[in-house]
């Protein structure tokens, strides 16, 4: 096969929906760096500005403007990783940087080479090695998008048709309306699991009610949280369940044309959707709704909708304001439904067994199901879809066989990090349900609870933390792209003002305005961290603050 | 049913507690201007689309969790807002302390551009010192950067983006963007090139003008930072081309040292080309002519008016004797004021009888 030239992929891509982040990643993959030609030559093809390109390039965590670029290993210093050895790992290998979590703290530590996912905690026991599926359900009620996962061959159109797969794209589109479906959705109670918990079926109702064509159905793959790996599982095992969802979605709210966006770290998995989504083309059950794989690039903000949505759209990726929302001002500012991955492989099961088995699932008032993603010092960390409102000491004790032996656990963390630490009392009384959790100054968010035992520094992880979002933050706006950046500075040892009182008043200044003033959720949820850090171990702090890191 | 079509809908609110008329499509921030409520901003230009990136415009609206940033906020019917609460107004403090700790350079002089104090004023307004939140600072200067016309002072800059998009938004020329994010983030050309080798930059210099730090700076103007002298703004039209464009002449003394583009001209906005802008060195030049010449054979000698005028007068007289009256053409210099181009026209049409008068102006 002969090397495509710049032109022949321009070519290739420019007549297509969402073309900048695929273009890109041809030349990358081609050259394994992208050079000024190439740059400028996307520049002439798609009529971006040179500046613009240039700049948005530098944006996105994995694009390498040097060769050899993306051969070189990027290995995972996420908190769970960071526990596992990353950094001897990251000095074991020839050329290695580092890159967030990767998605993996089930199985640590990833390392991504080129378009391979190795694991291992040596460089000599790196191996290309599956996600590991969900351990089997350990709790008494049912299970709802993990209800067939662990079934052999799921992952392929013949397996998905023999455990009711598109049964119920089929009873939507032969049985009922668009409105009924959206009322199904709404009686289920089922509400976003990427994070902000809005309900789906009132978003899908607002794209169905606004005016403009075509509408879009955006799936958020991008699972940047650092600790979080839920999405990842779901797509590797039960894609098709996910194609389902988004082609009832579609048909709920009127949709022509759909996006997977993609993180940049799964590239397994972008073979699998695409698989997935071609053997559904062929047996045609996509009609009138075309549906795409967009990869992204490595920027965890891109996982907030409207940076997404920009980041799709070709645009530098910070977020928009708001109002107008996506479903009216989406994808090319037509109306547009953004849902996480799990909130779409819920639809399919809620359509064929009814609203009210989805609601029950939950225990009390609580609706459904959530998938947790455990990780850290944890017996048996991974993947457990637990009922809306079970409590945390269940799930972390009799679920996953609690700490490790002879420990205790010191503290959680929520919504993968997002939601700061649960520690002390409240490790027995909070539930996983958001008004528990609320009440807690925390939230349940997409999923995440990283375990840190008694052994583990708390301001060590808290710096690490705020490292992960001051890297992370966009710059777009003044609180979060200072103020992570400070708060990092006064976690370092040395760092920010020696008197512990001005200390403490600076970080609970800088946190207090973060949370009222951010532009999006990232700035608003980093000061979590310190709160909950100020609030659970003040002892910790002070031996921070006077030189002598516990 | 006749109602009068096209009354934009007005409607009311309730803002720190007065009642506040407004029409659809206006932001919070707009309304509260209008009412010379100050709320603060260092993001915000009024010709550019709402950003929403410093957060010191933030206002309470009752019944919401969180402040929200009045400058990208529509207001809507009943809303009660307040611009000003003890909270709101001790997370700006917050917010100008943290955007002064990563620019703790004090005293910007005001030759760098129109808008390089609005920082200062915000440190004075608050009484920040620049000694709270101390860390790191953001930004690399191009000092290597040689143009004559933009200092690129980015020790300086708060990450305002108001000069990428003056640059896209206004100018056209989408010569600038943002690199990197986070901390990290530097304003940038295609490539990190240096602004004179951007294919894309006109040196309009509206960049500078819009930048409320001095991090984008009048390079020309900053000359005159020695002169020990108050800078003073004389209104006037560029001379350069028939668009028109209202000026400030920057002057300290006698010394003419800088152009500033009006914001209130009508032609212009606050806006001016590469000339405008900066081509000012030939009004107070050293080789600018200061007497008449005249020539004696193949040299140039200084003479009265009177007797240059009369050379003149004998040249065209011999011109129009032996070449008849459509043998004199003139063209009047875009540099000139109306008048004198009015007059030209007449000297031409009435002095000579012919209609050959023309301007160089084609812009
Ligand atoms: C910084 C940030 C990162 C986010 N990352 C993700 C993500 O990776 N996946 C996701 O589904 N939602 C993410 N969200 C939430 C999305 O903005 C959005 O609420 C969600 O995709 C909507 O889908 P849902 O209603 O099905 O949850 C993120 C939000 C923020 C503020
Ligand atoms: S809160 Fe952070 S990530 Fe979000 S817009 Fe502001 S700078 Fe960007
Ligand atoms: S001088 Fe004008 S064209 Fe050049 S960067 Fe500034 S605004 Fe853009
Ligand atoms: S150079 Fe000036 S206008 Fe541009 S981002 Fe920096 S502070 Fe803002
Ligand atoms: S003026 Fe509103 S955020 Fe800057």
């Amino acid at each position: 096969m002969t090397t495509p030239t710049d032109d022949e992929l321009i070519e290739r891509w420019r007549g297509e929906p969402a073309p900048l982040l695929p273009l890109l990643h041809a030349l990358h993959d081609r050259d394994g760096y992208l050079s000024d030609d190439a740059l400028r030559h996307v520049a002439k093809g798609l009529r971006i500005p040179i500046a613009d390109l240039f700049g948005t390039v530098t944006f996105y965590h994995h694009f390498s403007r040097k060769p050899p670029g993306k051969s070189l290993p990027r290995v995972c210093d996420g908190p769970v990783c960071r526990m596992r050895g990353a950094d001897n790992l990251l000095h074991a290998l020839d050329g290695a940087t580092t890159m967030p979590c990767a998605g993996r703290c089930d199985a640590p530590i990833p390392v991504l080479r080129g378009d391979e996912v190795l694991i291992g905690t040596r460089a000599d026991n790196l191996a290309v090695t599956p996600s590991p599926l969900p351990p089997p359900h350990p709790g008494d009620g049912a299970e709802c998008v993990f209800g067939q996962i662990r079934t052999p061959g799921r992952a392929t159109l013949a397996g998905y048709r023999e455990t009711d797969g598109y049964v119920a794209l089929q009873r939507v589109r032969t049985q009922m309306s668009a409105a009924e479906v959206v009322a199904l959705v709404n009686e289920s109670g089922l509400a976003g699991r990427g994070g902000a918990g809005f309900p789906t079926g009132r978003k899908w109702q607002a794209v169905a009610d606004a005016p403009g064509t075509p509408k879009t159905i955006v799936c958020n793959a991008d699972e940047g949280e650092p600790g979080c790996f839920k999405d990842r599982v779901l797509m590797d095992y039960d894609p098709h369940a996910l194609v389902e969802g988004m082609a009832i979605a579609a048909y709920a709210t009127g949709a022509t044309r759909g996006f997977i966006y993609l993180r940049y770290e799964y590239p397994d998995t972008e073979r699998i959707l695409q698989a997935a989504i071609d053997e559904a083309n062929a047996a045609g059950l996509l009609e009138g709704f075309a549906l795409y794989v967009r990869r992204g690039a490595g920027a965890y903000v891109c996982g907030e909708e409207t940076s997404l949505l920009n980041s799709l759209e070709g645009k530098h990726p910070f977020p928009r304001n708001r109002p107008p929302y996506p479903v009216t001002h989406g994808f090319e500012d037509r109306p547009t439904a953004v849902n996480n991955v799990e909130t779409l492989c819920a639809v399919a099961p809620i359509v064929r067994h009814g609203a009210n088995w989805y609601r029950d699932l939950g225990l009390g008032e609580h609706a459904g199901t959530k998938v947790i993603s455990l990780s850290g010092d944890i017996a048996r960390p991974g993947n457990y879809e637990v009922p809306i409102g079970l409590p945390l000491s269940t799930l972390l004790h009799e679920w996953a066989g609690g700490p490790g032996q002879g420990r205790t656990v010191q503290a959680v963390t929520m919504a993968g990090l997002s939601g700061g630490f649960i520690a002390g009392d409240d490790l027995d009384q909070v539930t996983l349900d958001e008004p528990s959790l609320r009440s807690k100054q925390s939230f349940l968010g997409a999923g995440g609870i990283m375990v840190f035992d008694d052994t583990r520094d708390m301001v060590a992880v808290s710096r690490e933390a705020m490292e992960f979002f001051a890297h992370e933050s966009c710059g777009k706006c003044f609180p979060c792209r200072i103020g992570t950046q400070r708060l990092t500075e006064r976690l370092t040892p040395a760092g920010g003002p020696a008197d512990a009182a001005t200390w403490r008043a600076e970080v609970v200044d800088i946190g207090d305005a973060m949370k009222a003033t951010s532009a999006c959720g990232l700035g608003v949820a980093a000061p979590l961290i310190t709160d909950s850090l100020l609030r659970y171990f003040p002892d910790q702090v002070t031996r921070h603050i006077a030189g002598s890191e516990s | 049913m006749n109602k009068p079509i096209e009354e934009p809908a007005v409607h009311t609110l309730t803002m720190d507690g007065q009642e506040v008329t407004f029409h659809d499509g206006e932001t919070l921030y707009e309304i509260s201007r209008r009412r010379g409520a100050e709320v603060p901003t260092l993001c915000y230009d009024d010709r550019l689309d709402p950003f929403g990136g410093c957060r010191l415009c933030v206002v309470q609206i009752e019944g919401m969790r969180n402040p929200v940033a009045s400058c990208t906020t529509m207001a809507t019917p009943d809303m009660v807002v307040h611009t000003r609460t003890d909270a709101i107004e001790r997370h700006r403090k917050t917010l100008v302390e943290m955007v002064v700790s990563e620019n703790p350079a004090a005293n910007i002089d005001t030759l760098r551009g129109s808008a390089s104090q609005e920082l200062t004023q915000l440190r004075t307004r608050y009484g920040v010192d620049g000694t709270r939140f101390a860390g790191k600072t953001s930004g690399t200067s191009k000092k290597d950067d040689t143009n004559p016309f933009i200092f690129r002072d980015y020790d300086q800059c708060i990450s305002c983006y108001r000069c990428v998009r003056v640059c896209a938004e206004q100018e056209g020329d989408y010569a600038i963007s943002v690199m990197n994010r986070g901390f990290a983030t530097q304003i940038t050309t295609e490539f990190d090139l240096r602004l004179e080798d951007s294919a894309a930059c006109t040196f309009c210099g509206q960049c500078v003008q819009t930048c409320p730090t001095g991090a984008l700076g009048d390079a020309k103007a900053m000359r005159a930072e020695t002169i020990d002298a108050p800078l003073k703004a004389t209104r006037s039209v560029c001379p350069y081309c028939g668009v028109g464009c209202s000026v400030d002449l920057m002057s300290k003394g006698d010394k003419l040292v800088g152009i500033r583009p009006a914001r209130d001209g009508g032609a212009n906005e606050g806006a001016l080309c590469v000339k405008g802008q900066f081509a000012f060195d030939f009004v107070q030049h050293p080789e600018r002519l200061r007497t008449p010449l005249v020539r004696d054979g193949d040299t140039l000698r200084e003479a009265t008016w009177d007797e240059a005028l009369d050379r003149a007068a004998a040249g065209f007289e011999k011109a129009r004797r032996e070449h008849g009256t459509h043998s004199t053409y003139a063209v009047a210099s875009g540099r000139a004021p109306h008048e004198s181009t009015y007059a030209l026209q007449k000297f031409i049409r009435a002095g000579f009888g012919t209609n050959w008068i023309d301007n160089c102006s084609r812009a």
